[in-house]
């Protein structure tokens, strides 16, 4: 059987690295830019999220009105159309605005707010001290795309981790840009920067 | 382990009807929808069906078939009474009752209580279901008991047997659920003769079944019956009563008021009216709709609903101050400074708030123990915050649909938070290996015109992405060439093409307006 993720340049456990499990209580941001894997980096974890939704609770994607993703990928990487909550909204602020109610109802335990192509002033900002306090009290995952690169300053001092997703032919490489790692319960050693783990994807049908 | 026991009363209005005549008792009797001679039949008894009588007849053949049949039927207003009783009186026997009408199971009508503890109190569960048999028997109305683990587990056991019975665990349950014959779930009788041709009689043998295109075979109720059996949703599958007619408040302004605070103040006020009203008729509020008459130009209109139907004055507030806040913000154009006051969105002479109020559903998490941590009911009410403050339709499910363009192949559907949190659940696919995902523009967007040959240094979105490396296609798409010449028909080559950056897009070549546009990008 071949491991999910193989392991990269980093001494820690490939399997947990873009794992729920390891997301858990945090805010994490995964971006990309140009051969990008932001979208399916974050489909694969509401596809696992959803197979554990007895044990983490429910799965939300809060998208823009501008662009979405396809529907029929979705379903072929394992996504249940019908048990996915989806809110489409227009401003970045009231995307972040959704995303804490869906964290302050505590039943979530994965909310992917997708704010990728919005402007680079938004989200207001306000707002996400908050998000960053709820994920950590319902030990939930908030997971917001963006697109930049890797060396571009997360979106957020209050970040806990960020990766980077780029494609390289059919595997989609995530780098470790920034883990703050947590104490407490939700005890959990950062990975160190640069970490690298690769994952063979699908192409799309008629990509090759 | 938390118990549930169903109470089922079969054919609730026939029952009704022979208490109110005793002389029907031991003759043909038959409950029909409506006076008319061409009304159907929808409960007969026993000595009815002995002569021949049988449910979906019209009574003009039932009477032909049975002469002496008593026939007659009764308003929904006095069925609904009669179950508010029956509801009222079961609570003396547990501190939590469901009323709900299982969808597939024809005119079934049935309660859920809580039956967990109880056996402390009546010595075990047998005597407890025993005892409330024999009281409802004392009232004039015969029940079948069967206490178990899941809601539909003891409503099926209810219906297999005419008594009371308990399981003493889940696989008991699911085995006597599995045997249950068809038959006793009142499916239309054309569908039953259809099932026992393919030697269909038990809820076993429709499972094995494939749910696809069991409706369209055997109907809705067959598929129904297929849901609440396969143990989907087996909290939400069960229909909440219907609505009943809006109730008013108002109240008019002079002179004319532009205040939001107090406008919201003026909102709790009639709100707390109309929840005095609903409670005068053991109602809950559904829906609130609302109407702020300005002094010039058409109302403010708007409406809020919460996740579930309720009395509670504080979370219907809540909702109706942030849809009424986002509303005005609307109205008056947006924040005017740094602290986001909304402007005035100017004055007004009437506000209306209108409710339509429908029964009270025990909400069915409640039923196994109180609040979990991830509590459904709680995100319900989150999604019905969300909808509230930013307004309808930004809740939906995607549906997968047949189609060529691929904008034709899924919808966006909008949907109640509640359904939204109870979808039905799928089985898993592709688990091991995920597929890359494609973003797709709610607008294809145009892109510069691309000039002959390759490689052509394409610059499809800028120079920082670079020109165009490879081109993969194209897939021909082409539609509407049937429609009549003036109707405007559909040609488009997609590829997928890689910049020199990485990016790989998907893009398409209109042969119609001989213009690319970029429909999306592989993420």
């Amino acid at each position: 059987m071949s491991r999910p993720f193989e392991q990269g340049v980093s001494g820690a456990s490939a399997l947990s690295a873009c794992r729920l499990s390891r997301f858990a209580g945090s805010l994490v941001e995964i971006s990309g830019s140009g051969a990008s894997g932001t979208l399916s980096t974050a489909m694969a974890l509401v596809a696992e999220a959803q197979r554990r939704e007895g044990e983490v609770g429910l799965t939300a994607w809060v998208a823009s009105t501008r662009s979405l993703f396809f529907p029929p990928d979705a379903v072929r990487t394992g996504v249940c159309l019908d048990r996915l909550i989806l809110l489409r909204l227009s401003a970045p602020a009231a995307q972040i605005g959704a995303a804490t109610r869906l964290m302050q109802s505590g039943a979530f335990g994965l909310v992917v707010v997708d704010l990728a192509g919005a402007p680079r002033s938004a989200p207001a900002l306000a707002g996400v001290s908050r998000l960053a306090g709820l994920t950590r009290r319902h030990r939930s995952a908030l997971v917001v795309l963006t697109e930049k690169t890797a060396a571009a300053p997360s979106f957020d001092p209050r970040v806990m981790q960020r990766i980077d997703a780029s494609r390289r032919g059919n595997r989609i490489v995530v780098t470790v840009v920034k883990d703050k790692g947590a104490a407490g319960a939700l005890r959990r050693r950062p990975l160190p920067p640069g970490s690298r783990f690769g994952r063979e994807y699908r192409e799309p049908a008629g990509m090759c | 382990m938390n118990r549930l026991a169903c109470v089922d009363v079969p054919a609730l209005p026939l029952q009704i009807l022979l208490r109110r005549h005793p002389g029907w008792r031991g003759q043909p009797a038959a409950f029909v929808a409506d006076d008319r001679v061409q009304a159907r039949v929808r409960f007969v008894n026993r000595e009815a069906r002995r002569r021949g009588v049988r449910r979906g007849m019209k009574q003009v053949a039932a009477v032909a078939c049975c002469p002496d049949l008593r026939i007659g039927h009764l308003p929904p207003s006095e069925i609904g009474e009669e179950v508010g009783r029956l509801a009222e009186r079961l609570h003396r026997w547990s501190p939590q009752v469901e009323t709900a009408r299982p969808e597939g199971c024809g005119g079934a009508y049935a309660f859920w209580l809580r039956a967990s503890g109880l056996s402390t109190l009546f010595g075990s569960l047998s005597c407890w279901s025993v005892a409330l048999r024999e009281d409802l028997k004392q009232r004039g109305m015969l029940v079948s008991v069967t206490v178990g683990f899941t809601r539909f587990g003891a409503f099926a056991g209810a219906r297999s047997i005419f008594g009371q019975q308990v399981f003493p665990d889940p696989a008991s349950e699911k085995r006597s659920t599995a045997a249950a014959p068809l038959r006793r779930f009142e499916l239309p009788e054309k569908v039953l003769a259809a099932l026992e041709k393919l030697g269909i009689r038990t809820l076993q043998d429709l499972l094995r079944l494939s749910a696809r295109g069991l409706g369209r075979r055997f109907g809705p109720e067959a598929a129904a019956l297929y849901r609440l059996a396969s143990g989907e949703n087996d909290a939400v599958a069960f229909r909440a009563a219907p609505p009943e007619t809006p109730f008013e408040q108002r109240v008019d302004f002079e002179p004319a008021e532009r205040d939001r605070e107090r406008l919201l103040r003026h909102g709790q006020e009639l709100l707390g009216r109309l929840l005095d009203q609903l409670r005068e008729r053991a109602l809950a509020l559904v829906e609130l709709t609302y109407e702020l008459h300005p002094e010039s130009g058409g109302p403010l209109t708007g409406e809020v609903r919460p996740a579930l139907p309720t009395t509670d004055v504080g979370r219907l507030l809540a909702l109706l101050r942030l849809r009424l806040e986002a509303d005005l913000r609307a109205a008056g154009g947006g924040p005017t400074n740094r602290f986001r006051e909304p402007r005035p969105a100017g004055r007004f002479t009437v506000f209306i708030l209108r409710a339509r109020g429908g029964r009270q559903v025990t909400e069915p998490t409640d039923l196994f123990g109180g609040a979990s941590p991830r509590d459904p009911k709680k995100a319900s009410e989150a999604l019905a915050r969300i909808q509230a403050e930013f307004g309808e339709g930004e809740l939906v499910r995607l549906e997968i649909r047949e189609g060529h363009l691929p904008r034709s192949r899924y919808r966006c559907r909008p949907i109640q938070p509640r359904k939204a949190v109870g979808g039905r659940r799928a089985s898993f696919i592709g688990a091991d290996r995920p597929t890359m995902v494609r973003r797709i523009y709610d607008q294809p967007l145009a892109l510069p015109h691309r000039s002959g040959g390759e490689p052509d240094g394409w610059l499809l979105r800028g120079i920082e992405h670079g020109p165009v490396e490879t081109f993969t296609g194209p897939y021909r798409i082409a539609g509407g060439w049937w429609r009549s010449p003036s109707g405007r028909s559909l040609s488009r080559d997609y590829f997928f093409v890689r910049l020199r950056r990485g990016d790989v897009c998907w893009v398409f070549f209109d042969r119609e307006r001989r213009s690319w546009f970029l429909e999306g990008r592989v993420e």
